[in-house]
């Protein structure tokens, strides 16, 4: 018995050093080890990282700068969610083309909903539709939903209780930040005319007092087209109001905005300089997290509009 | 008895341009008919008009004592050889049996009796040898041979044929003329278009000259003279002597 | 040998995959067999033209909240008579009314899905097919559409082969071409239908095409070609799947399981496609050696 102490000490220093290891080395050594999360877009995968920190293996169903109309589900997608104990979904309807892929992998995760407690934006007209889901571009619904995520967690994972808090806590001071920091840099601003690809963009235009001018695409849905009508009339919009500016996204082809733009003799911002509308950019862009992403849309409209 | 084929004064037109007129022919059970003419002279479309395929717009056809339309199971075609695919993926009993398959009716399997038929008429051509072979692997000759067989599965009463003697050999030419003489013995009329005359003279007792318009009927000495080929082929026929021609086919 | 074993079968081990590969063996057992009759009746082009013209249908049924698949049949049907009844017009050049027929429904599509301001994810579910994500009902109705375009084939065998070996002698014997089309093109379009929602438009061709392209680069007597166009369907969709599982789950290399299903069917056929080239041709140098001999 006596010399089984050396044997059980070192045994407990491992497992301690593994403990205080974790932030580098076990994510990829121990995958097991940690709670199994699926996220269905870049931004709430973010949000799960960012909450779940060590403890959660996050994985991303869409992928950066993915359209989700392309989206057909590998089979990486079902085990993952298989395995998961929670999926995290931005909800408003957004995930609708995967709800037959997450009924069909038989995962009993619990389906966390971060649009749960948020005030959504009703979509222009159409009274069936769900509503805008382009919540986190306010960050104070952010907040929101990291929050929602943080509570999702700790049910899950009730040892982790302290960790989730800990990162929520952290993350919604620099949450409140960004929307200070986004708030005075619009506030520079004297034209706040905003033309956008696709109506993405309603939340940051409610939160920063922006205004809305139209969009390329009428409808939150990006493979809808514009008619010839409406073309006319938002490049009449552009000149009578004096819009500065079009402004392309990231995801979708840039090609109707470009000619709206040099129809109405305006600049078109587009490549790079494009805005994240939905969701988040390749990792090594300046886009590849919520908080870099906000920055960069707010800095991009402020510098297009000044 | 009820004739095997009679036309009066037919004329079709395609697209209001009339491309055969002044059509008259009587047939009997057990008479054959050459159709002779050039090309575009209207043969293919007397054939389709005797099937009910294409519609007179004056005059009238009767087939076997009835409509085209009607008459169609009794009527075997036998289409020009070079107009079916050699890589249809179909065997030489497979095609013999197609005969048998309106007697067979929709929706049901061929019997036994339908496949000893099949293989009867393979025989009677001299080609129930190659009953498993695919069609398309077949000389020309053998492929018209297969299609003469089709046609006697069919056990019709009226044969129409497609320049038959078109591009076969020699011992096809002889099968053809030795079981169209038996059919007709049998008492089947037959109906075949082509631009042998020394066929014509073989394998028929009528003749019936075309050339956009009936030139002669009649039997295929009286029909078939000097005089009525210099009308039907103009100036590309060289008669030389009763009943021959030379015809260059420009 | 154990480790081949496993990869070739351990996919299979999730629900979600033996749902997958039971939709999969259905369809290439269907479209095997309707692929065989697509390339004897030369109806490739008419094939494609239906899966443009369902869309459409799709888009309408999704407008009007009904079901999608509904939509799609009624699209597929109404499509596949015009056709028909257009390629039997002797007054109508046949391409052309294609291409228009294809180009104006097409655009319906597209003009009711962008009046329609509602997230329309749903469509495009069947424009790219989930074939990971289907369920048992979905499953039993393409097997009855299986079964019901079988049978009929079955059937009406003896007539679509003189139909398709020669028209007009099958029109002389008194059948009426437009009803055979007619019944043969609405299976067709029931198959594209049933296809769609497991492969999505933009693949059904594929795999109504390939394997019977495939088939016929080696059979050619028709009951080996309907087997070998069945084998090569089952084969594809089997190892497709099993890639697609392998490379996405254990080598994080995401691959979509439906396309690459058509990318293995491709592959098959290219490679068939050199091996008998290569034999033909060595087959050929042996005779001029023999003749020159």
């Amino acid at each position: 018995m006596r010399r089984m102490w050396p044997a059980l000490l070192t045994a407990a220093l491992v497992v301690a050093g593994c403990g205080n290891d974790d932030g580098s080395s076990s994510r990829r050594s121990n995958p097991q080890a940690m709670m199994q999360v699926v996220a269905t877009t870049t931004v709430v995968a973010d949000f799960a990282r960012v909450i779940g920190g060590v403890r959660v293996g996050v994985y991303g169903v869409l992928k950066p700068n993915v359209d989700p109309h392309d989206y057909e589900p590998a089979p990486a997608d079902l085990d993952a969610m298989k395995r998961a104990k929670v999926i995290v979904k931005n909800g408003v309807g957004l995930e609708r083309w995967l709800d037959d892929t997450i009924s069909s992998s038989g995962t009993k995760a619990a389906i966390i909903d971060t649009s749960a407690g948020i005030t959504v934006r009703t979509s222009s007209g159409n009274e069936k539709a769900d509503g805008d889901p382009h919540i986190w571009h306010d960050p104070r619904n952010a907040k929101v939903m990291v929050s929602t995520i943080a509570q999702a967690f700790t049910a899950a994972d009730p040892d982790g209780a302290a960790t989730y808090t800990a990162n929520l806590a952290a993350y919604t001071i620099r949450l409140d930040t960004l929307d200070t920091d986004i708030e005075n840099q619009v506030a520079t601003l004297t034209n706040r005319k905003l033309i956008t690809n696709h109506d993405a963009f309603g939340y940051f235009v409610d939160r920063y007092g922006l205004e809305f001018i139209g969009s390329v695409i009428p409808s939150f849905d990006t493979s809808a087209e514009l008619s010839a009508a409406e073309l006319r009339r938002l490049v009449d919009a552009i000149k009578s109001q004096g819009v500065k500016a079009v402004f392309s996204e990231s995801s979708l082809p840039g090609k109707t905005a470009k000619a709206i733009a040099r129809e109405a003799k305006v600049a078109v911002v587009e490549g790079d300089d494009a805005l994240y509308g939905d969701g988040l950019g390749k990792a090594g862009s300046d886009a590849d997290t919520y908080l870099t992403m906000m920055r960069h849309n707010a800095r991009t409209i402020v510098t297009n509009l000044t | 008895m009820t004739t095997a084929l009679h036309v009066h004064d037919l004329c079709v037109t395609y697209d209001r341009e009339i491309v055969l007129r002044d059509v008259h022919a009587l047939l009997h059970p057990g008479d054959s008919v050459a159709l002779i003419g050039p090309n575009g002279a209207g043969k293919s479309t007397f054939i389709k008009a005797i099937l009910g395929l294409v519609p007179a717009s004056s005059g009238y056809v009767e087939v076997l004592g009835t409509t085209p339309a009607k008459a169609r199971p009794k009527v075997a075609y036998v289409p020009q050889i070079d107009h079916l695919d050699t890589r249809f993926p179909v065997s030489v009993q497979q095609v013999a049996l197609m005969g048998r398959y309106r007697r067979i009716g929709w929706f049901r399997r061929p019997s036994k009796v339908d496949k000893a038929a099949a293989l009867d008429a393979l025989d009677e051509v001299g080609i129930a040898d190659r009953a498993n072979d695919t069609f398309g692997v077949l000389s020309g000759g053998q492929r018209q041979r297969v299609l003469i067989a089709r046609a006697i599965a069919q056990e019709a009463e009226l044969l129409l044929l497609d320049e038959p003697f078109n591009g076969v050999d020699s011992v096809t030419q002889d099968v053809l003329i030795d079981v169209l003489a038996r059919l007709r013995a049998g008492g089947a009329a037959v109906v075949m278009a082509t631009h042998d005359i020394s066929v014509a003279h073989l394998a028929c007792g009528h003749a019936c000259l075309l050339n956009r318009r009936q030139v002669a009927f009649g039997r295929l000495d009286d029909a078939l003279t000097a005089d009525t080929l210099k009308v039907t082929y103009g100036h590309h026929a060289v008669v030389l002597a009763e009943g021959t021609a030379l015809l260059s086919t420009h | 040998m154990l480790v081949t074993i496993r990869f070739l079968t351990e996919p299979f081990t999730p629900g979600y995959m033996q749902r997958a590969f039971a939709i999969a063996l259905i369809l290439s057992a269907l479209a095997g067999v309707v692929g065989v009759v697509v390339q004897l009746r030369q109806l490739s082009f008419m094939t494609d033209a239906l899966t443009h013209t369902v869309f459409p249908g799709v888009a309408i049924a999704f407008v009007a909240g009904q079901s999608l698949f509904i939509g799609a049949l009624v699209a597929g049907t109404a499509s596949a008579v015009l056709l028909t009844i257009a390629a039997r017009s002797t007054r109508i050049d046949h391409d052309a009314f294609m291409a228009l027929v294809l180009a104006s429904l097409f655009s319906i599509g597209v003009i009711v899905v962008s009046r329609n301001r509602t997230y329309s994810a749903d469509l495009t579910a069947l424009l790219f097919g989930r074939v990971l994500a289907v369920n048992s009902r979905e499953i039993l109705e393409t097997a009855i559409v299986a079964v019901v375009v079988l049978g009929i084939l079955a059937l009406m065998y003896k007539e679509l082969l003189l139909r398709s070996f020669d028209e007009v002698g099958a029109e002389a014997m008194g059948y009426s071409l437009l009803r055979i089309d007619l019944v043969v093109n609405i299976l067709v379009a029931l198959v594209v239908v049933a296809a769609v929602r497991a492969v999505g438009t933009a693949l059904v061709v594929a795999l109504l095409i390939t394997p019977a392209a495939t088939a016929r680069l080696v059979c050619v007597r028709l009951g080996r070609l309907v087997v070998a166009s069945v084998l090569v369907a089952a084969i594809a969709a089997w190892l497709g799947l099993v890639i697609s599982y392998d490379t996405s789950v254990h080598h994080g290399v995401r691959l979509a399981a439906g396309a690459t299903i058509v990318v293995v069917l491709t592959a098959i056929f290219a490679a068939v496609a050199t091996l008998t080239a290569v034999r033909s041709r060595r087959v050929r140098r042996r005779t001029l050696a023999e003749v020159t001999s």
